[in-house]
């Protein structure tokens, strides 16, 4: 992957360079990252007046924002690596302070399908976000839980960012195809545990 | 097309225009379609996450992991620091306890400093194997007494003999016979022809050993005339003169 970078720290081309790839590499780059910027938490406790604890938690959410955008090649090197991360930071942690009064707990959260669904037509957009808050996040969570293994370790590589074809390299498939053929019945496996239609794992 | 390989390919943008059209309508019109979408959509959202969660969990071990890191590491730091402290303390208060409790130079320190340093042996030109060698020897030896018995006699009979009358003053100086110690060395004061005198600087010597009622205002005057007319003993005169 190209990224238009403009003189970048070699230390942080080090980072994003590691971020785009698989496995122990991304990895260990993904670490780096975090203990790169680490400070930002002492700088927020001191600029927001905030606990260590909540700091860390939008601090972390800073970091896995940032590796979600270079992955995606939303990063385009205009500013520096810290700079970039520090203005979400800024922004997690005032987004942390408004809503620290509300639910604490969903500011950790990404707003659901937001990227997904603004591919979809208003009116499609309408019925999909009603069938989804019908739907039983909990339990669905504990399905994944219950799905085998190697299911969930394809789905969650998938869901960060590793295309089928890193993933038959790095898992042993045979090809690409074999592993969204297996990925997709993952998904299905996971449906019918969700409707209860399979015995638990 | 597996109906989730549907779901993917339009969620990837793998599918054409027309595709994609057809893909929006399906969801309005069946259903059991927009319920799979649905599913799709929550599921992927599930997974990525627990993925975030994991990472979560994983920054946090790094997160302490490091804190201990650092904490180890700074403990010898911060102790040296300490220990840098403390020692440039324990110095300052040495230096700061010494020179409370050290004695200030005075006149007499100077002064006992000065015979101790100059007085310690007596020198006479070499190859002379005379009276004056012998003193000398004497008073080289300690024999400070015999010495003086001998330098006397030789100032008795030549008044003129500036390093006789000089050695004659140092040793009953050295013996604390001050009163004749002053007599030599005002009699070497009083000699105008010699170039190098410190007559004046010894006899002020002599009054600070003594140290009887207006010795010492009289040695001050002295040290004062010896660093007004550039005399010898000028340096340690106002040394002295400093310590007053």
């Amino acid at each position: 992957m190209n990224f238009p970078l403009r003189a970048l720290h070699s230390g942080d081309q080090a980072i994003i360079n590691g971020l785009v790839q698989a496995g122990t590499e991304k990895r260990k780059a993904e670490d780096q990252l975090f203990i790169t910027y680490r400070y930002f938490i002492r700088e927020g406790m001191q600029k927001y007046n905030l606990e260590e604890e909540d700091v860390f938690d939008a601090y972390s959410d800073t970091v896995l924002a940032a590796i979600d955008m270079i992955v995606a090649g939303s990063f385009e090197g205009r500013s520096s690596l810290k700079t970039w991360m520090f203005r979400i930071f800024q922004n997690k942690c005032v987004d942390l302070i408004r809503k620290k009064t509300t639910n604490k707990n969903s500011i950790h959260k990404t707003a659901p399908f937001s990227e997904l669904l603004h591919k979809l037509s208003d009116a499609s957009k309408t019925i999909v976000q009603q069938l989804v808050e019908k739907a039983d996040a909990d339990l669905l969570k504990q399905k994944l839980g219950e799905l085998g293994e190697k299911c969930r370790e394809l789905l969650m590589l998938s869901a960060d960012g590793c295309t089928d074809k890193i993933l038959a390299v790095q898992l042993a498939y045979k090809s690409a195809d074999v592993v969204k053929t297996t990925r997709l019945r993952c998904l299905e496996k996971l449906r019918q545990l969700y409707k209860n239609l399979l015995p638990n794992e | 097309m597996n109906e989730y390989e549907y779901i993917s390919d339009y969620f990837n943008g793998l599918l054409s225009a027309g595709e994609t059209a057809r893909f929006d309508e399906k969801i309005q019109q069946d259903p059991a379609f927009a319920e799979s979408v649905a599913f799709y959509l929550q599921a992927m959202q599930q997974v990525k996450e627990q993925v975030a969660e994991e990472k979560k969990k994983r920054f946090r071990e790094v997160h302490e992991r490091e804190k201990q890191r650092l904490e180890k590491g700074n403990v010898p730091l911060i102790f040296m620091r300490w220990k840098s402290i403390v020692v440039a303390a324990a110095v300052i208060m040495l230096c700061a306890i010494t020179w409370l409790l050290w004695p200030a130079p005075t006149p007499a320190s100077i002064a006992d400093k000065y015979i101790k340093e100059n007085f310690a042996e007596l020198h006479v030109t070499m190859g002379k194997n005379d009276s004056t060698q012998t003193a000398a020897d004497l008073y080289n030896k300690g024999k400070w007494k015999e010495s003086l018995a001998i330098f006397e006699q030789l100032a008795a009979a030549d008044s003129l003999r500036t390093t006789v009358i000089k050695n004659a003053g140092i040793v009953s100086l050295q013996i604390k016979e001050y009163d004749k110690a002053i007599r030599y060395f005002r009699q070497l004061e009083s000699n105008a022809r010699l170039t190098i005198n410190p007559g004046k600087f010894y006899h002020a010597l002599t009054l600070i050993k003594r140290n009887q009622p207006d010795d010492k205002q009289e040695a001050k005057q002295l040290l004062q005339q010896i660093v007004l007319q550039d005399l010898d003993g000028k340096e340690q005169a106002t040394e002295m003169l400093k310590h007053w």
